[in-house]
């Protein structure tokens, strides 16, 4: 009797065992599936903490810039303005030069160069400096000394430490007397 | 993982644009701009140049300022068209030995794949400064007539740049990423692409995510600026009709004008009519000379008709090599800038008979698209969670039948709010919550979605207690609201599956019923809150004499029992009016207390941060006045 129940235990032993290495077979790629699901997971969670972190980032650089450049579009159409109050000057004829009334749109002309200096805006060297096409654009070259800015077209304005608006200028070409004149020297004189 | 960019590498401009929180943002230059200038020049003195610095020296070193470059890439010298651009462009163009193009710049010849990579190496660095981070894989765009040898030299350019180019994907099938098109099934898509310079059509179709490009054509020698010429040539002529002065022969003048022209054309797109100004644009004898005119949009129009009608030939020749119908084509996408005038949409509108797709910044949707689809290469794109928004407000009733939002609606999910209350009412020995749901300030015009107590608060004076309510909504949508006594730790919590509730209709509905009655909802809540503040200062008053009554003189005293009365018997009847007076009344009344008690200036009268401002705390998220049950 002991020797059949030794003998039956044996087989269902192996049975069990049997059972057991292909449950475990099947476990462990089920395991392995997990595993690979998991780390999946959490590759993509560290991504979307990545990009949350980083677009924080961004939005903080980018309300600096609002911060600090926001106002440059309305300060952008001003310009023009200015611009057209020195041009209205230049050309004003000497006989008018005296009146008071035309010291009064002086003082209206300052007063607005004062409120765009407050925000932060300063004029552009131009005329007499080295051209350098960080600051200027260059929208003629005319005989003179080559590399020198002859005359301003436009003036330029940074705001703050940022070129908003580069000066418009006339740039020379060197002293070379030939057909390269013609593309301004005509025109201007 | 480093961020693969997506890239417009385009004859006048370039444009990057990268993938960030699973939407295309495009990359601002260091310049600040979003568009680079395709052009690169080595100065005088030896310096290297690229993009917007580079254009504004152009007119001073023509012979070694670099544009349009895209022209040769890949081309050979010996190309009809590289013969027929030698012609216009004012760099030299020499012939390698293998009969590839080289342009000189600075007494040194480079390839045309040296230059692109030049402004891709610019493009690269801006990427890098913007995303702190070094990027190397890029997805750059080509246009869709480009051949083999044109697509390798892109590639090469990259390569050149440091980049590692995942892939050159056509410039309409970018656009059409960038539209949202790779979601249609079996449709046939044109792309009209009306940039600075150059018309491109491409007709695509559009099959489980696949893009086959049927056929493309285009006028490399077409855009804005042919419009902005006619602008201009407009102005001088009318210049002259009125003041007989020649404008096109002042360089000066002709600056302004073009700004201007170009202002004035951008302007028409969203206006019917436009003022051009320039005061003092010239002088003759008699005086400064003002140029004032109105141009209108029909005008605009008219000067512009044959440019516009000429781009409809190669849209005609596109349609024909894919055999197709104009009606046949079942979406018409924008791209470029110029598409932004109404009359291009109109006569696209008339030419396919449906209505353009429009809503992506046309300057910036082939960068976008390239951008996506690095996001897709490098499995950011597909592996993206598809995030729900909570479709309605989540909140508990407050005191006065007030609906406190906790989490309000088109909250991405999943997502967690906590807010501490307190209870209303003196020895109150449990709260009840009420969780609703619903635009509706008021707790009764919403949705019940559930309630439960939380008992066994210690007696404690009213808006002592502190009861720490947390709503947490998980990513299927399922709500668990859980309600904790911070003295006693005790806790009550309810799970509740938010969207079963409600069908699409149901919440629309809810929203709309919550935009109607926006008034006279804004109208009960005041009373309310009116009541709630009349009340919070009665109690406030009566504990203070209560608490401090020996301090207090005797006549003070009478007064104020008097308007505390007087603020109770307001709050039986129905008259706000009377509310608010003797509310404010018995303030006032108050004040006169604080110095009486305290004998200084700025002393407060006790009782907890319940001041006559009544419901709405002081306290940022800490504050445990925000909002309080309502009595049970």
């Amino acid at each position: 009797m002991s020797e059949e129940g030794l003998t039956n235990d044996e087989t269902t032993e192996a049975g069990v065992e049997e059972v057991k290495a292909e449950d475990i077979e099947a476990l462990q790629q089920a395991l392995a599936e997990q595993e690979k699901e998991a780390e999946k997971y959490l590759a993509n969670w560290q991504r979307a903490q990545a990009d949350l972190a980083n677009y924080r980032k961004h939005a903080e650089q980018e309300k600096q810039e609002i911060v600090d450049f926001g106002n440059s579009t309305l300060i952008l159409s001003l310009l023009p303005i200015i611009d057209d109050f020195e041009r209205a000057f230049d050309s004003l004829p000497s006989e008018l030069c005296e009146m008071n009334w035309i010291e009064g749109i002086k003082i209206i002309y300052n007063s607005l160069k004062a409120v765009l200096e407050r925000a932060g805006v300063t004029e552009i060297k131009a005329k007499g400096e080295r051209f350098d096409p960080h600051l200027h654009e260059a929208v003629m070259g005319r005989a003179g000394e080559e590399g020198v800015i002859l005359e301003e077209i436009q003036k330029g304005y940074r705001l703050k430490d940022r070129v908003i608006r580069p000066s418009l200028v006339v740039v020379g070409k060197g002293k070379e007397e030939t057909e390269e004149e013609n593309d301004g020297e005509s025109s201007r004189d | 993982m480093a961020k693969a960019v997506g890239i417009d590498l385009g004859t006048t401009l370039s444009v990057v644009a990268v993938m960030e929180g699973g939407e295309p943002k495009i990359i601002p230059s260091a310049e600040g701009g979003n568009l680079i200038p395709s052009v690169v020049a080595i100065s005088k003195t030896g310096e290297r140049l690229v993009g917007e610095i580079a254009k504004r020296q152009a007119v001073v070193n023509p012979d070694n300022t670099i544009f349009s470059v895209k022209r040769l890439i890949g081309r050979k010298f010996s190309d009809a068209s590289v013969q027929e651009d030698m012609k216009r462009l004012p760099y030299k163009i020499t012939k390698a030995p293998n009969d590839d193009c080289r342009v000189v710049m600075g007494d040194k010849e480079y390839s045309p794949q040296e230059i692109s990579a030049m402004i891709l190496q610019k493009l690269k660095a801006d990427a890098e400064a913007y995303l702190g981070e070094k990027v190397t894989d890029a997805v750059i765009t080509a246009p869709a007539y480009f051949n083999d040898s044109q697509r390798q030299a892109t590639k090469d350019a990259g390569s050149i740049a440091g980049f590692n180019v995942l892939r050159i994907i056509n410039e309409p099938t970018a656009s059409s990423l960038a539209y949202g098109m790779d979601k249609k099934k079996d449709e046939t898509i044109a792309v009209y692409d009306l940039g600075g310079g150059t018309f491109d059509i491409s007709i695509l179709d559009i099959g489980e995510g696949t893009f086959q490009v049927k056929s493309t054509n285009g006028d490399t020698h077409l855009g804005g600026d042919d419009i902005d010429q006619r602008v201009m040539d407009w102005i001088c002529d009318e210049f002259k009709k009125e003041q007989g002065i020649d404008l096109s022969q002042d360089k000066m003048a002709l600056q302004r004008l073009k700004d201007a022209a170009e202002k004035a054309k951008r302007e028409l797109s969203s206006v019917v009519q436009t003022e051009i100004n320039l005061p003092f644009i010239t002088a003759n004898a008699s005086g400064p000379k003002h140029l004032t005119m109105t141009l209108s949009r029909a005008k605009l129009e008219q000067l512009s008709a044959d440019l516009i009608e000429r781009s409809l030939g190669p849209c005609r020749q596109a349609l024909a090599d894919a055999g197709l119908q104009p009606g046949q084509v079942n979406n018409v996408i924008l791209v470029g800038g110029q598409t932004r005038m109404p009359k291009v949409q109109d006569t696209l509108r008339q030419f396919f008979s449906r209505e353009p797709v429009k809503g992506v910044n046309p300057d910036e949707a082939v960068a976008l698209g390239a951008a996506i689809q690095a996001g897709v290469l490098k499995g950011e794109v597909g592996e993206i969670l598809l995030l729900d928004v909570t479709p309605l407000t989540l909140g508990i009733e407050t005191l006065g039948g007030v609906a406190t939002p906790l989490i309000p609606r088109n909250t991405t999910i999943p997502t967690s709010k906590s807010q501490i209350f307190s209870t209303a009412a003196d020895n109150q020995p449990s709260v009840e919550i009420h969780v609703l749901q619903g635009e509706r300030p008021m707790a009764a015009d919403n949705r019940t979605l559930g309630r439960f107590l939380l008992d066994g608060i210690l007696p404690a004076p009213r808006g002592m207690p502190q009861v720490e309510v947390t709503f947490d909504i998980d990513a299927n949508g399922i709500l668990n609201v859980s309600a904790q006594d911070k003295g006693t730790g005790k806790e009550q919590k309810i799970t509740i599956t938010v969207s079963s509730g409600l069908s699409k209709e149901e919440v629309d509905s809810m929203k709309r019923e919550a935009e109607m009655h926006a008034a006279e909802d804004a109208k009960r809540k005041e009373e309310i809150e009116a009541r709630n503040a009349a009340d919070n200062l009665a109690y406030t008053a009566e504990k203070t004499l209560r608490d401090h009554g020996d301090k207090i003189p005797e006549e003070l005293k009478q007064e104020i029992e008097g308007k505390i009365a007087a603020v109770r018997s307001a709050l039986q009847g129905k008259d706000m009016d009377a509310v608010r007076n003797a509310t404010q009344e018995l303030s006032q009344a108050m004040q006169k207390v604080g110095g009486a008690v305290y004998g200084q200036p700025g002393g407060q009268p006790p009782g907890g941060q319940q001041g006559p401002g009544g419901q709405q705390g002081p306290g940022g998220e800490e504050g445990p006045v925000e909002g309080e049950f309502r009595e049970v």
